[in-house]
């Protein structure tokens, strides 16, 4: 199966646990998508994610001089966001559970 | 700020140059330390452009609606009413009455030629025009199928009026280029060709709506000659 297909579903809900743990930067966030494990992200799939969930009105964002290159735009939750990452967090866990679930039973 | 670097960020600025400032903004600032630090990930500008608009939502590339398919419309109603007006005049065209607009037929030829050759068959941009949208009233499906089942009736009358049209302005101009009828006959098939096409190809839109205004400008004409031809006054015209 395509991660990258699976992907596009839960993007959102990676975005916002990356950010919910602390707040970043976009290229920060992709990278730590991938250390996390999430190799097959498109940076610019992050990027818009991001932008989506900003003018959603789910993320803050405030910029942070930097001195080695351009200046950062940081991004982090608010208390939409948290919601939003609580209630998206709860939906995947029921759902990856019934899929637990068939798996077990077909295998 | 390294001179790819800026390249490439005014490359994206273009790409997402129909989006408002502020989030064209946005999406620079958010890219640009990457930009600076690993630019080898991102793809092109264009394709990073699509596939940020894509994930966040954004409208794709809006189709440029510009001025060339406005112009395109404009020539077409205007090149459709002065056929409509050349057809009634017809031999009298170039009679006092006539002469003054005879510029304005001419321009209106090499404005449809103009469109067509330059707008190449991109002319969906003029159905997607608001005002296009406005002239595409809905009406009720048995209306459909009866006009459209006029349609072939139509094509062959367009192109005999059409025909007869261009025989009387032979005639009246003494214009005989191996006989008017041949003239006639070659005009006419290209109108009938020009109607079969226009159902795939909508460019020759630009030909058919014109010729059909012409003939019911022509129609116009033989109508005023009825009560004369049926007096038994005229058989033939000729002067």
């Amino acid at each position: 199966m395509e991660i990258s297909q699976l992907l596009k579903g839960v993007l959102d809900l990676a975005v916002l646990a990356v950010l919910g743990k602390e707040d970043g930067y976009g290229y920060d966030v992709v990278r730590r998508l991938r250390q996390a494990g999430l190799d097959e992200v498109g940076d610019a799939s992050v990027y818009g994610t991001l932008r989506r969930l900003y003018n959603q009105g789910a993320l803050t964002s405030y910029v942070v001089p930097s001195e080695e290159g351009p200046h950062r735009k940081y991004y982090g939750l608010n208390d939409a966001g948290r919601e939003r990452l609580a209630e998206s967090a709860a939906t995947w866990r029921g759902f990856a559970a019934t899929m637990t679930d068939l798996l077990g039973a077909s295998a | 700020m390294r001179t790819d670097t800026r390249d490439y960020l005014t490359e994206l600025r273009a790409a997402l140059a129909d989006l408002p400032d502020a989030e064209v903004e946005a999406i620079v600032e958010d890219v640009a330390p990457q930009l600076a630090d690993d630019p080898g990930r991102l793809g092109t500008p264009a394709e990073y452009a699509a596939e940020v608009r894509a994930a966040a939502g954004l409208p794709s590339r809006a189709p440029r609606q510009g001025l060339a398919p406005r112009v395109a419309l404009w020539v077409l109603a205007i090149t459709t009413v002065a056929a409509g007006y050349a057809g009634y005049l017809n031999e009298r065209i170039a009679s006092n009455d006539g002469r003054y607009s005879l510029p304005v037929f001419g321009l209106a030829l090499v404005a449809t030629w103009f469109v067509v050759a330059r707008f190449g068959p991109d002319v969906a941009r003029v159905a997607a025009l608001p005002e296009t949208r406005l002239l595409d009233v809905k009406a009720p499906a048995p209306v459909v199928r009866y006009l459209a089942s006029l349609q072939p009736g139509w094509s062959l009358l367009r192109a005999a009026l059409v025909g007869v049209g261009v025989l009387l302005l032979c005639h009246t101009i003494g214009w005989y280029p191996g006989g008017p009828e041949v003239v006639a006959l070659a005009v006419a098939a290209i109108v009938l060709l020009a109607g079969h096409r226009s159902r795939t190809d909508r460019r020759w839109l630009w030909l058919s709506v014109p010729a059909g205004a012409w003939a019911v400008g022509v129609a116009c004409r033989l109508l005023g000659y009825l009560p004369l031809i049926v007096a038994g006054d005229i058989g033939y015209v000729h002067r």
